[in-house]
C-alpha cells in the first residue's frame, strides 16, 4: 500500500503524518508529535523528526524507520518535509522609499515564508546610530536589498545601507561560519556596487527589480530567490537539516510557503476567494488568495501567549471587555487584566473555567481583528488598468472582506475551542464577514503537510484537505447596513440538497442558526428589509456545516458599544451544540 | 520544603558587557557584589556623516588614498583625517565631532565618525514650547516624539526651523501638547559591569563576559521589571494584603524588600524617591504599576520598563506568594541579595531572579539538588497552580489521568487531581501545575 509521511518541523513541535493510498483515494492515516530539538541541548532536527516518526509506528503498528549504521531509512514511498524551527525564516529587508520600494520587498519576503526582522528605508525615522546598531544586533537568514525603479541611477541610500551591513557584519542565526545570503532586488545599475561591496562576505544573489516602476511590482524573482538561498544557505547550515534534507524527495519548504501551496490550489479548484489565519502564540500569519493573487502578512506582535500583552495593549481592555457577557460568568476588568498577564507569564497553561476560556476567545477576537488590519494594509490586488482609463500603468486595489468567499481558521484557539460554533463566532466577530461566507477551521493544522504534498500529488492532497483537514462549520449570511431590534432584516427560503424545505429569518442585532449539515448544500432565496442591504445575487446556493446557515443580523460593522457575545453565549449555555472542538493538549 | 531543609547551593551569574570591552580578572579570582569585573572600551553612540570626497573635491573611489586615519582610530574634533596633495594645492578634511573613525564608503565618499555617548543626568529634563520660542499650537504640530519613544543621541523629537534633538539615549517619558511640554529621562549607558554577587569569577567565555559563582540561595520569579541591583533582604509584610506607606521601615534607601502580596503607589513613590534598592511581591495590580512606570506592564517586561529598582513578582498577577516561599527569604534577613528584573518569555526564556549567596566558594554541585522545576510531573509531587481556579494555590498531586479529559471549560486535557494545602481536593489540567 503506497504511504507517505510529511514532517512539519515548526518552532516548538515537529508534527508527523502518515498518509496511505487505498484504493486510489489517499488519506490520513496517523500523526505523531514531538518536541523539536533544533535548540541546545540536543542541536539536531533529526532527533525530534525521528521521535514523531517513532510514535507514528506505536500508533500506527506499521514498521516505518529502519535505524542503520548508515543512518535512517524511511520505510515509505515518499517522504517530505517543511520546516519553521528556529523561528522560521528571519528576514532583514531595505528598500528606498517606505511605501513603495520597501513595502514591495516586505511583500516578497513574507511571501516568500519569511518572518521580518526589521524593515529599512531612507525615510524610516531612523538616525544612522540606530541603523548601525539595529544591524548589528540582528540575527537574520538573509537579508533583501531593493531601490530605485529600473532606469534610475544608483540609490545612495542602498549603498550606504550595503557599507552598514558590511561594517555591521550581521551574524546568521545558524551556522557562524557561513556567508549570509543577500538578495539584491533593486535597480540594476546598483548590482555592481552590491556585489563589491559585499561580495566578499557575503552571498550575493542579484534578480530582476522587484518595483520596476513606481506602478509596477513584480516579487516572484525576489521569491523564488529567496526560496532558493532558504534551501541552499540557511537550511543547510541548521543542525540537522543537512541529514534531513538528504532524506526528503523534494527540497524542505518554508511552512508558510507550504501553506501557501495549498491554499493556492484549493482557491483554484474551487475558483474562490480565500482567507486564511494561523494564530500562534507569538505570531498571527494571515494569508489571502483573491483572484489568484496570494498575499500573507505576518503580525509579530499578536498571538494568544508570548503577545497577548501586546494584545491588551494595542486593542484595550474596553474593547476586550465587550466580548465578555454579563451575568454569573462576569469577569470584571481588574480580573480580566491580571487572567491575561497570567495567561502572558505561562504560556502553556490550559483554561479550565469558562472564565478563562471567555477571556482567552477575546483576546483572540482582537488579535484576529488587530492582524486583520494589519493584513488589510499590505495586501494590494493587481488589476490591468482598463483599454480608456488615463494612464498606462497597471492599477492595484485594496483588499475588501466582502471579496472573501470562504475564511478557514487555524491556531490553537480556534482549532481547540471546546464547541466549534465557538470557533464560528471567533472568526465571524473578528473579520465581520459581508454577504455569504463559508467558515472552516483546520482540524490539527495540517495546511503545511498537505502543501508539502501537493508538490508530489496536487488532486491527492485536494482530496485529503477537504476530507480530514477542514472542518466546515456553515456559511454565514450577513447583509449591509443596520436593522433595529425586533425589525426582520433578513429572510431565507430555499431547499437542501437532502429535500428539506429551508425558511429562516433575523431580526437587528440578532444570530440565528439554521440547521444544515456537513456536506449538504442548499439553494437560497434571500430577501432583505427594513435597512438591511444584499448587493449581491439573491439566488445563491450555500454549503452546510456545523453552525449550518448562521443569519447575522448584527449590522456591520458591529458596533462598539454593544455586547455581541449574547447569542454565542446562549448557544453554549443552552446546550444547542453537541460538535466538540478540537483534542486538545 | 523549607529554608532550614534545604542546604545552600551552587549559583552562577553570567555578566556581559553590552558592547566590545575587557574583563579585568583572570578565573579564579575573588570579587564582591560590587567589584568592578569587566569595563567597555567605549560606550557606542550617535553616528556622523561626513562628505570627505565633496570637501577635497574628489571621486569616492579616491577616499582611501586620502585617508590618515583608520577605521577605529580615535579622532578629535577639527582634526585632519584626510588629506589630498595634488601639484602645489593641499586640501585637508576635519573631523566636525570627538570620535572614532567607524567606517568610510568608497562609492559614497562618506566617512562616519562615532561619538563616544554623553550619557546625560539621570533626572528627566523638560523640553518646553516657550524655550524653543514656539507656541503650543506650533508646539504641538511639530513634535514627533511619542510618549514611551526610546530617542538615540541627536534624533529629532520636535521638528521645523526651531527643532529640539534628543541630547543623550533617554525615554520620551511625557508629551504634553496642550501644556506645551515634553518630559524626556536620559537613559545610563553604563561603561563598568560590577561582579554583582560575592562569589569568584569561575569562567570567562568570551572577551566580553565572564561566570561569577558562589554558594546561596536563588529564588525565581514569574516576571521582573526594571534592571539589577544589590541590597539587604528586608521582609516587610507576611499578610496577604497589599503593602502601604505606613508599612514601610523607617530605613528604604539600599534595602530589597519582601512583602507577600502587592503595593500601593503611594508606597511605590515612597520607595524610589527614599532610593529601594528592589522590591519582591507576589503580585501588583497592573493599573498601580502603570501608573508608577508610565508604561505597560503586560508590554514592557524586565529592562524595558525604566524603574528606578527592580521590582520582582514570584506569583504574577492577582496572587499572593507562597506562604512557604516568604518564609524562606524570611530567614535571610539581613544578609545583601542581588535582584535582576530581567524577564524573556520566549527564545531562551529568562526569568526573574533574586539571588542570595551566603558563601564565596563553590563547592562541587552533587547533583542532589536539583531545580525542582527541572523534574518531571509526578504523583506525590507538591505543585502551585499557574492557572485559575485556585490559582497560586500549593498543593500536592494526588492522581494523574492517562486519558484526556474534559475541564468544566469543555477543553481537553490531561487531569490531575491535587489536595491542596487547605485539604480541599480539585481536579485542574495537569499543564496548570509548576512543582515547587
Amino acid at each position: 500500500m503506497p504511504r507517505m509521511i510529511v514532517v512539519d518541523v515548526g518552532s516548538t513541535t515537529t508534527k508527523a503524518l502518515l498518509f496511505e493510498q487505498r484504493d486510489k483515494d489517499w488519506s490520513l492515516c496517523q500523526r505523531g508529535e514531538a518536541p523539536t530539538t533544533v535548540e541546545a541541548p540536543e542541536e539536531d532536527v533529526m532527533a525530534g523528526v525521528l521521535r514523531a516518526v517513532s510514535l507514528l509506528e506505536r500508533r500506527s503498528g506499521l514498521s516505518l524507520l529502519n535505524l542503520s549504521s548508515e543512518g535512517p531509512v524511511f520505510k515509505v514511498d515518499s517522504f517530505l518535509a517543511t520546516s519553521s524551527a528556529g523561528g522560521g525564516l528571519q528576514m532583514v529587508v531595505c528598500g528606498n522609499v517606505a511605501r513603495l520600494s520597501a513595502e514591495s520587498a516586505e511583500r516578497a519576503a513574507l511571501g516568500g515564508g519569511a518572518i521580518l526582522l526589521d524593515v529599512f528605508s531612507a525615510d524610516d525615522g531612523l538616525t544612522l546610530f540606530q541603523r548601525l546598531e539595529r544591524l548589528r544586533a540582528l540575527r537574520p537568514d538573509m537579508i533583501l536589498l531593493s531601490g530605485g525603479v529600473e532606469g534610475a541611477s544608483v540609490i545612495s541610500f542602498v549603498v550606504e545601507m550595503c557599507d552598514f551591513i558590511r561594517t555591521a557584519k550581521p551574524r546568521a542565526k545558524f551556522g557562524y561560519a557561513h556567508r549570509l545570503p543577500v538578495i539584491y532586488a533593486g535597480a540594476s545599475s546598483g548590482a555592481a556596487i552590491v556585489e563589491d561591496l559585499l561580495g566578499e562576505d557575503f552571498v550575493i544573489k542579484v534578480v530582476a527589480n522587484l518595483r520596476p516602476s513606481f506602478g509596477m511590482e513584480n516579487l516572484i524573482p525576489a521569491r523564488e530567490a529567496i526560496h532558493e538561498a532558504f534551501i541552499e544557505h540557511v537550511m543547510s547550515n541548521a543542525p540537522g537539516y543537512g541529514r534531513l534534507q538528504e532524506l526528503t524527495a523534494l527540497p524542505i519548504l518554508p511552512t508558510p510557503t507550504a501553506v501557501a501551496e495549498i491554499l493556492i490550489k484549493y482557491a483554484v479548484q474551487r475558483s474562490i476567494n480565500i482567507l486564511c489565519v494561523d494564530i500562534g502564540g507569538a505570531t498571527t500569519d494571515i494569508f489571502s488568495v483573491v483572484d489568484g493573487h496570494f498575499t500573507r502578512s505576518v503580525s509579530a506582535n499578536y498571538g494568544m501567549s508570548y503577545s497577548i500583552g501586546n494584545v491588551t495593549a494595542a486593542a484595550g481592555l474596553e474593547r476586550l471587555m465587550r466580548w465578555i457577557p454579563d451575568g454569573e460568568l462576569i469577569v470584571s476588568a481588574a480580573e480580566m487584566q491580571d487572567r491575561l498577564g497570567n495567561k502572558l507569564l505561562y504560556p502553556v497553561t490550559i483554561p479550565a473555567t469558562i472564565a478563562d476560556l471567555l477571556v482567552e476567545q477575546a483576546a483572540a477576537r482582537e488579535a484576529l481583528r488587530l492582524s486583520f488590519e494589519d493584513h488589510l494594509a499590505l495586501a494590494r490586488i493587481p488589476r490591468k488598468a482598463g483599454l480608456f482609463e488615463p494612464g498606462l500603468l497597471d492599477k492595484e486595489d485594496s483588499l475588501e472582506i466582502g471579496m472573501i468567499n470562504l475564511i478557514i481558521g487555524s491556531g490553537g484557539v480556534l482549532s481547540n475551542a471546546p464547541q466549534r460554533l465557538q470557533a464560528a463566532a471567533m472568526l465571524l466577530d473578528a473579520f465581520q464577514p459581508v454577504g455569504a461566507t463559508e467558515l472552516m477551521v483546520d482540524s490539527i493544522f495540517m495546511l503545511p503537510h498537505l502543501g508539502a504534498f501537493s508538490k508530489v500529488d496536487e488532486d491527492a492532497a485536494l482530496e485529503i484537505l477537504s476530507n480530514d483537514c477542514l472542518i466546515p462549520l456553515g456559511t454565514s449570511l450577513s447583509p449591509l447596513g443596520w436593522v433595529e431590534p425586533g425589525s426582520v432584516g433578513i429572510e431565507i427560503t430555499g431547499r437542501s440538497s437532502q429535500g428539506r424545505d429551508i425558511r429562516g429569518k433575523a431580526s437587528g442585532g440578532c444570530i440565528e442558526i439554521i440547521p444544515l449539515a456537513t456536506g449538504e448544500t442548499a439553494e437560497l432565496s434571500i430577501s432583505t428589509g427594513n435597512g438591511a442591504h444584499w448587493p449581491w445575487s439573491s439566488k445563491l446556493t450555500v454549503r452546510g456545516g456545523v453552525g449550518g446557515i448562521i443569519l447575522d443580523m448584527r449590522g456591520r460593522p458591529l458596533l462598539f458599544d454593544e455586547k455581541h457575545l449574547t447569542e454565542y453565549e446562549a448557544w453554549w449555555l443552552r446546550g444547542e451544540t453537541t460538535e466538540k472542538g478540537g483534542e486538545g493538549r | 520544603m523549607t529554608l532550614q531543609e534545604r542546604k545552600p547551593r551552587p549559583i552562577h551569574k553570567i555578566r556581559r558587557l553590552p558592547s566590545p570591552g575587557r574583563i579585568l580578572y583572570p578565573p579564579g579570582t575573588k570579587v564582591k557584589f560590587d567589584t568592578v569585573v569587566g569595563e567597555l572600551d567605549y560606550a557606542p553612540g550617535p553616528l556622523v556623516r561626513l562628505d570627505v570626497a565633496r570637501q577635497l573635491g574628489i571621486s569616492g573611489e579616491k577616499l582611501g588614498d586620502t585617508l590618515v586615519k583608520s577605521v577605529n582610530d580615535a579622532v578629535a574634533e577639527n582634526e585632519i583625517i584626510a588629506l589630498n596633495s595634488q601639484f602645489f594645492s593641499r586640501h585637508a578634511a576635519r573631523s566636525s565631532t570627538d570620535g572614532y573613525l567607524a567606517l568610510w564608503s568608497k562609492y559614497l565618499g562618506y566617512v562616519y565618525i562615532r561619538e563616544p555617548m554623553p550619557v546625560g543626568p539621570r533626572e528627566p529634563v523638560a523640553i518646553r514650547a516657550e524655550d524653543l520660542g514656539l507656541n503650543k499650537m506650533q508646539f504641538a504640530a511639530n513634535i514627533v516624539a511619542k510618549p514611551g519613544m526610546i530617542a538615540a543621541p541627536g534624533q529629532l523629537l520636535v521638528s521645523g526651523s526651531k527643532k529640539a534633538v534628543a541630547p543623550a539615549l533617554c525615554r520620551v517619558t511625557e508629551v504634553a501638547l496642550r501644556e506645551g511640554y515634553m518630559i524626556i529621562t536620559p537613559l545610563f549607558q553604563l561603561t563598568e559591569m560590577t561582579a554583582f554577587i560575592d562569589g569568584v569569577i569561575s569562567e570567562i567565555p568570551d572577551a566580553d563576559s565572564c561566570v561569577i559563582s558562589g554558594m546561596g540561595y536563588r529564588f525565581t520569579g514569574a516576571t521582573g521589571y526594571g534592571g539589577e541591583d544589590s541590597g539587604i533582604i528586608t521582609p516587610v509584610l507576611a499578610e496577604d494584603r497589599d503593602l502601604t506607606a505606613s508599612d514601610l521601615p523607617k530605613e528604604l534607601s539600599g534595602i530589597i524588600l519582601i512583602a507577600r502580596r502587592g503595593i500601593t503607589l503611594e508606597a511605590l513613590q515612597r520607595l524610589a524617591d527614599e532610593g529601594a534598592s528592589g522590591l519582591v511581591l507576589g503580585c501588583i495590580d497592573q493599573d498601580t504599576l502603570r501608573s508608577f512606570s508610565r508604561r505597560e506592564p503586560l508590554k514592557d517586561l524586565g529592562a524595558l520598563m525604566d524603574l528606578p529598582f527592580p521590582i520582582l513578582l514570584m506569583q504574577g498577577f492577582g496572587a499572593a506568594m507562597l506562604e512557604s516561599t516568604y518564609q524562606e527569604m524570611a530567614s535571610l534577613t539581613g544578609r545583601r541579595g542581588a535582584i535582576d528584573g530581567s524577564t524573556q518569555l520566549r527564545a531562551g526564556v529568562i526569568r526573574p531572579e533574586l539571588l542570595v549567596p551566603v558563601s564565596e566558594i563553590p563547592f562541587a554541585d552533587d547533583g542532589l539538588d536539583h531545580d525542582a522545576e527541572d523534574l518531571p510531573l509526578q504523583e506525590g509531587m507538591r505543585v502551585v497552580l499557574e492557572r485559575q481556579p485556585h490559582f497560586g494555590a500549593a498543593a500536592v498531586i494526588v492522581e494523574i489521568d492517562s486519558e484526556l479529559r474534559e475541564t468544566s471549560a469543555g477543553t481537553r486535557a490531561t487531569l490531575a487531581r491535587l489536595r491542596l494545602d487547605s485539604g480541599e481536593e480539585c481536579v485542574v489540567p495537569l499543564s496548570n501545575c509548576r512543582p515547587i
